[in-house]
């Protein structure tokens, strides 16, 4: 099998191959989803060996359970969702957090009385040009490693995979409203993180 | 204009799907410079975001993979195993028979049954028996192993 006809096949192609005993369909299947499945695994996970076990376990649970999938969704999609559920199940195992404690409403923000003090400026061109700055883009990384991990897993999928709603529903078994929800939080969570760091460096 | 400033949902709404998308808020963004701003920050944020570069394993993932995997019985192998096992049972069956068929007179003999028709029906049941039970746990170890491979 040659890398150019495997981008023709569908799906399903890909799966019966598999189901065949064509293992090297299962390595373009890996290639195919890498991305995606890094892009989960390295939010949740920050220990670089359990990154690893984690990754490959995914895989293995994926081949395993091939003859399962019912193509009710896209095959990355489900492959992520195994890996999501992975991911998940190893923080409950450790107890680590997923999220923050949602005690408020994503319009008043955890940290609204912040906001209430801190006044946006539009004369400031260093507040409007911050973000374009390669310093700046490493406080963006530092903002989003320091959300809860279902929200850093969130702000990636949606924005820099360009999954739906639906997709990254179909991913963390959430129904699209709180997907859509939690990324509000997530992304007032993050630019409040981004603000105090502003304001640390303008003091 | 509207002195009550745009809520942080409206704030991202604006942002991520511009202001054409939601009128409502263009009055007040047009006249508050502390929402314009806050508007373009958070574009700006995920302007950012989405020119991260992607995040990537540092090990190679496939060849990790590639190398655990475990053998998988496919359709066509079960088929295969199935027929292989079945001409074994034929064949045992066949050279049964015909081992009882060349020493017939000797195991009339060791039995003392004075009836060739009765010898020949025991053996040919017990014969089916034995088929059907060696079928039956071939079966049961398919079942096994199809069961292990789904784990």
């Amino acid at each position: 099998m040659n890398n150019k006809s495997d981008h023709l096949l569908t799906d399903k192609q890909l799966v019966q191959k598999v189901l065949q005993g064509d293992t090297r369909a299962f390595a373009f299947i890996i290639q195919l989803t890498e991305k995606l499945v890094a892009s989960i695994v390295l939010k949740l996970i920050d220990n670089p060996e359990d990154q690893k076990d984690l990754a490959q376990d995914i895989y293995l649970k994926a081949y395993n359970r091939l003859s399962g999938f019912q193509f009710q969704s896209k095959l990355s999609t489900w492959v992520a969702q195994i890996a999501y559920n992975t991911c998940f199940d190893y923080l409950k195992k450790k107890k680590i957090p997923t999220t923050d404690m949602p005690s408020s409403h994503p319009e008043n923000g955890e940290s609204g009385a912040f906001n209430e003090n801190f006044e946006f400026r539009s004369d400031n061109p260093d507040a409007e040009h911050a973000l374009l700055t390669k310093e700046r883009q490493e406080i963006l990384v530092t903002a989003i490693d320091s959300l809860p991990p279902l929200y850093k897993t969130l702000i990636t999928l949606y924005h820099q995979e360009a999954l739906s709603y639906e997709e990254i529903g179909t991913i963390t078994n959430l129904p699209s409203g709180t997907v859509k929800n939690y990324l509000f939080r997530a992304r007032k969570k993050m630019k409040d993180i981004l603000l105090l760091q502003y304001k640390k460096e303008e003091l | 204009m509207n002195t009550i400033h745009l809520t942080e949902e409206m704030l991202q709404l604006v942002a991520i799907e511009g202001i054409e998308k939601h009128p409502s808020a263009k009055e007040h963004l047009r006249e508050c410079p502390s929402c314009e701003a806050q508007v373009k920050m958070i574009s700006q944020m995920i302007e950012s975001v989405e020119s991260l570069p992607a995040a990537t394993f540092q090990f190679n993932l496939t060849d990790i993979v590639m190398e655990s995997l475990p053998e998988r019985s496919t359709e066509v192998q079960a088929k295969k195993r199935a027929i292989s096992g079945n001409l074994v049972i034929i064949l045992i069956f066949i050279s049964a028979l015909i081992l009882c068929y060349l020493f017939r007179k000797q195991l009339l003999y060791i039995s003392k049954i004075p009836n060739e028709i009765t010898l020949f029906l025991i053996t040919i049941s017990g014969l089916v028996l034995l088929f059907l039970l060696i079928a039956d746990l071939v079966r049961e170890y398919d079942k096994k192993i199809e069961k292990l491979n789904h784990l």
